[in-house]
This record gives C-alpha cells, sequence and structure tokens, in this order.
C-alpha cells in the first residue's frame, strides 16, 4: 500500500467537497479504481457510520478501517480533521465572502454536483449488491420511510439486515 | 376553572416578578432578558471545553441535525457559554468551510474560547470517543464479516442504504432549488442542466473533481451575472 497516496486521495476527499457524504463519490471511484476497496466496503463503512456516535462523516474511518486496518483508520481520521480547520481563515473574510453572489452559487453549485454524482455512485453501489425484486423493495421501502421521518435510521438499518438475512441467503 | 384556566390566571404575577433581577427563579429561566453587567458571560476553561466536547462526541448519536443540536443544548442553553445569535453566526460561517460542518463548528467555538490550544483540546474532544468508538465497531464487524448471515444482512442494507441517500439527498437538494426559483425560470433550468452535466460526467468516468467543479463554477458564475442584470431583480424597477 502507498500510503501517501492512500492519505491524499482521502484529504482530497475531504477538502474538496462539504459534508459528512461529500467525500462518499470521490472515495468511491478514487479507492476501486485502484483496488483498495470493493463495492461492499461502501456499505460497510455508512453503516457503521450511521450507528456509531460523532458526526455521520465519521464513515471515512470505517473505510480507512475496512481497506487498510487500524493505520487506514488513523489516516482517514486526520484527513477528516484537517481541512475543517480552514473555517478559521473563512471566518476572518466571512463577511466578504458573503457579499458576494457568486459564494452562495459555489456551494449551491456543490451540492447539486453532489447529489448528481452521488446518484451515479449509489446506482453502482445498488447494482454491485444485486438487483431483484427483494433489494428493489427494500431500497423503495427504506426511501420512503426516511421521507417520512418518523422511523429512526437505525431501525430501518436493522429492519433490512433482518429482511436480508431472511429472504436473501 | 380547568387547569389550563388556571395556569393563565397566575402568569400575570409571575411576569412582574420577571422584572426583579435578583430573583433567583427568573435568573435562571430567562438568560437573554438580563443585562450582561448584571450576569456577565461565563467562559469555559480549556479543561472545561474538553469535557464538554467529549460528552457531545460520545453521546451524538443521529449524525448532523441530532449533534448539531446537542452542541447548541452544551454551549447556549445548559452553560450559556454562547448567545443563541453567537451560535447561528458560527453555523452560518462553517457553510463556507470545507469538510463536515461538525468539525468545522468544533474548530470555530474551540478558536472562540481557548484559541489554537481550545481548537486542539475540541477536536480532541469531540472526535477521540467518536473515532474510537466508530473504529472498535468496524473491528468487531470485521470479525464476523464473513459469516454467512453477516453477507445475508449486508445484501439486505446496502439497498436500504441506497434508499435512506436518496431521501437525504432530496432533502439536500432544497435549499439550492429555492435559491435558484430565486432567480426565475432560467434559474431553474440551469440548475437542473448543471444536475444533469455533473451526473452525466460522473456515470461517463470522468474524475469527480470535473463535477463538483462544473456545478460550483457554473452557479457561481450564474448568481454572480444573475446578481447584476435587472431582469433578475424585479424589486429594484
Amino acid at each position: 500500500m502507498d500510503w501517501l497516496t492512500y492519505f491524499l486521495l482521502f484529504l482530497k476527499a475531504s477538502l474538496l467537497s462539504t459534508g459528512g457524504r461529500g467525500p462518499f463519490p470521490y472515495l468511491y471511484t478514487d479507492l476501486i479504481a485502484r483496488g483498495w476497496a470493493v463495492e461492499s466496503n461502501f456499505a460497510e463503512a455508512l453503516t457503521v457510520g450511521e450507528i456509531s456516535p460523532g458526526p455521520s462523516g465519521l464513515w471515512v474511518v470505517s473505510l480507512g478501517y475496512l481497506t487498510a486496518g487500524l493505520p487506514g483508520a488513523l489516516l482517514a481520521s486526520l484527513a477528516i480533521a484537517l481541512p475543517p480547520l480552514l473555517v478559521l481563515i473563512v471566518a476572518r473574510v466571512h463577511s466578504r465572502l458573503k457579499s458576494f453572489a457568486a459564494t452562495a452559487g459555489v456551494l449551491d453549485g456543490l451540492v447539486l454536483a453532489m447529489v448528481g454524482s452521488g446518484a451515479v455512485v449509489l446506482a453502482n453501489l445498488f447494482i454491485a449488491n444485486g438487483v431483484n425484486a427483494i433489494t428493489l423493495a427494500t431500497g423503495a421501502l427504506a426511501a420512503a420511510l426516511a421521507f417520512d421521518g418518523r422511523a429512526p435510521t437505525w431501525l430501518i438499518l436493522v429492519g433490512a439486515a433482518l429482511a436480508g438475512v431472511w429472504l436473501l441467503p | 376553572m380547568s387547569a389550563q384556566e388556571a395556569k393563565c390566571a397566575t402568569r400575570p404575577a409571575i411576569a412582574s416578578d420577571s422584572l426583579n433581577y435578583y430573583n433567583p427563579y427568573m435568573r435562571r429561566m430567562t438568560p437573554s432578558m438580563l443585562s450582561p453587567s448584571l450576569d456577565p458571560p461565563a467562559r469555559p476553561s480549556l479543561f472545561g471545553l474538553f469535557v464538554t466536547w467529549l460528552r457531545i462526541g460520545a453521546t451524538s448519536f443521529g449524525g448532523g441535525s441530532a449533534t448539531q443540536l446537542l452542541i447548541q443544548q452544551h454551549f447556549v442553553t445548559r452553560r450559556r457559554w454562547m448567545t443563541p445569535a453567537d451560535f447561528a453566526q458560527d453555523w452560518a460561517i462553517v457553510q463556507f468551510a470545507p469538510g463536515i460542518n461538525l468539525i468545522a463548528i468544533t474548530v470555530l467555538i474551540g478558536y472562540r474560547f481557548g484559541g489554537m490550544p481550545g481548537v486542539a483540546v475540541s477536536l480532541l474532544g469531540m472526535l477521540a470517543p467518536s473515532v474510537a468508538i466508530t473504529i472498535a465497531m468496524t473491528a468487531l464487524y470485521s470479525q464476523v464479516r464473513d459469516w454467512p448471515q453477516v453477507q445475508a444482512a449486508l445484501r439486505g442494507v446496502t439497498p436500504a442504504l441506497v434508499g435512506l441517500s436518496i431521501a437525504f439527498m432530496w432533502r439536500l437538494l432544497k435549499e439550492p432549488l429555492a435559491g435558484l426559483q430565486r432567480r426565475g425560470r432560467s434559474g431553474v433550468t440551469i440548475g437542473l442542466t448543471l444536475l444533469a452535466v455533473a451526473t452525466l460526467l460522473t456515470a461517463l468516468g470522468m474524475p469527480v473533481l470535473f463535477a463538483y467543479l462544473t456545478g460550483a463554477v457554473g452557479l457561481g458564475v450564474f448568481y454572480e451575472a444573475a446578481s447584476r442584470s435587472p431582469e433578475e431583480r424585479p424589486w429594484t424597477g
């Protein structure tokens, strides 16, 4: 494993995105292209991220562990802890930044791109897992429950896990 | 008289009481109504800061908005170290920072109370327990991942994660869509075009950075142009 490249890929994903899910398309394409991760690693890491405490962006740490053990997890932690330090610079220029109409555009545009790229990556993840009536129904039900917003995320995931054990052996 | 009416009947007495700064009950209940000189804002020590973030990091289950609320409870409601306005301002600044917003606000609040040492203890407090728990959970999972039942469970969980993410992304889209609608019909057209281009670039196997740059630069230029062209601003006459 080329540790420097590994770290830089994680750092790039965190630095050039926003939010906990922002790094997802970068890491998915970069790590799978290099053979450093398989599709299922992302489902595993995202699940751990959803049920562990702290920011949900910590799924990246879980991905680090799954792909490169403890050193991978620690490098991933460092990679997600460094970019937010730039907020100290942002805080000084915040009022000037806010006065440009372009700033809001850049942020809204990033969200649009993240949703577009994310949709492709999610479709790949779904297909790699197997497309059949049961997986389609599970995905649709989970989306409906999440839209509704009353069922907690962990409960939806536990339900899906049980469905998998019973229906997808 | 119903219980509700009885409650209302006693309310004026409490309200007039609240004018008395020395009433300990009201001092506790309405900090924002009190003059700052009578109730100077407390500041956490470095150790206090560390312990507060440690508590937040270890108990914040449920991701983004749940954690945001927890931070607000600790710093604004319980300790009164920050006013609601301070917190709102910090949260607004964080939106412009790269990476995970919750880590950025940890940095910002840490700096506010303790400079760079404050940043260090805050990050350590927030991340050490949650990172340790995340690693421990992943390590435990790694021990059982090859069990057939676990593999079957994962086959069920993966489509559910995709479904959850679709709902999450839909919610994420609301804000930019509102911004685009405010900029008229051309705004919505340009936004949807950029969304389609970003999707296509990634689907064609182009680097994700291209898609992100297209979205960010495209809408940045459009918002700037829209703010200057008079027809996009009907209220200026």
